[in-house]
């Protein structure tokens, strides 16, 4: 499985649920829902949600850190967060912030 | 599923080996293996370098919907030593012949880091879609080794390269 697909998401808009797509305008919760039982889930309510994508690292010579790397962002009013797949560990910055591993 | 993007070391426009998560070796050769053959020799003056290398990112499983912005970028920490460096530009989409001259207009490899990185679509600009699997995209880039004579003798450890991309 590539480290991408170790979470799928979901999102919640007028009492439908997407699942493709990058626009999160007027959804209401948004779900990482792990595809490996190590993994946390990780949902978002209560917040404006504004578009969501991942971002992928692939590297050459790598020395120390994984070869690859993939993050899940949300991009919502006032901060961003991003979150690892491959520890499901979550970091919280601010809206415009662009984090590279 | 997700795309799956990967770093090709390029020996034509459209030809090149799968270098992700390999090595890249600098050496007085132009070509991709990765052996000890035809290495870098530190000179008793001046300096020496490497036939350039040429980069670029294939597209091997499609994205569900995009991917654009990518990015090339290290740790901002050359471990190489005393006179040592790489050079790095990005060449578009025209693939030159490799050389061993000085590199012209290069940048220190180094000084690309997270937080200011080498743009790797300014060229073949993105997004780049589904229908884009199974092919090169985005930029070229080109990179250089130099040896100076202040150089320490002996083999050196690998420096990391990371290509970053979004996708949707």
């Amino acid at each position: 499985m590539k480290i991408a697909d170790n979470y799928i998401w979901e999102a919640e808009k007028d009492g439908e649920i997407i699942t493709s797509g990058g626009d999160l305008t007027g959804c209401t919760k948004f779900s990482l829902i792990p595809r490996q039982l190590r993994l946390p889930e990780h949902s978002i309510s209560g917040v404006v949600m504004k578009r969501r994508f991942g971002r992928g690292m692939t590297k050459v010579a790598s020395k120390g850190t994984g070869a690859q790397e993939y993050l899940h962002c949300v991009v919502c009013e006032g901060f961003r967060i991003y979150v690892k797949s491959t520890t499901g560990e979550v970091f919280i910055t601010p809206e415009d912030y662009e984090l590279y591993l | 599923m997700a795309a799956t993007m990967e770093i090709h070391e390029m020996s034509g426009a459209d030809a090149g080996t799968d270098k992700t998560s390999g090595t890249i070796r600098f050496k007085d050769a132009d070509d991709a293996i990765v052996d000890t053959n035809n290495p870098l020799v530190v000179p008793a003056a001046d300096t020496i370098y490497s036939y350039t290398k040429k980069l670029r990112a294939y597209m091997e499983d499609a994205p569900a919907t995009q991917v654009s912005n990518f990015r090339w970028y290290t740790d901002g920490e050359n471990s190489f030593g005393t006179g040592v460096a790489i050079t790095v530009k990005n060449i578009g989409t025209t693939f030159g012949s490799q050389y061993k001259t000085a590199m012209a207009d290069g940048a220190d490899l180094f000084g690309k880091t997270s937080g200011s990185p080498l743009d790797g679509d300014g060229t073949d600009t993105g997004p780049f879609v589904p229908a884009d699997v199974d092919t090169y995209v985005g930029d070229i880039i080109e990179l250089q080794m130099s040896v100076a004579s202040t150089a320490s003798h002996g083999a050196l450890s690998a420096e990391t390269l990371t290509f970053a991309y979004d996708e949707i």
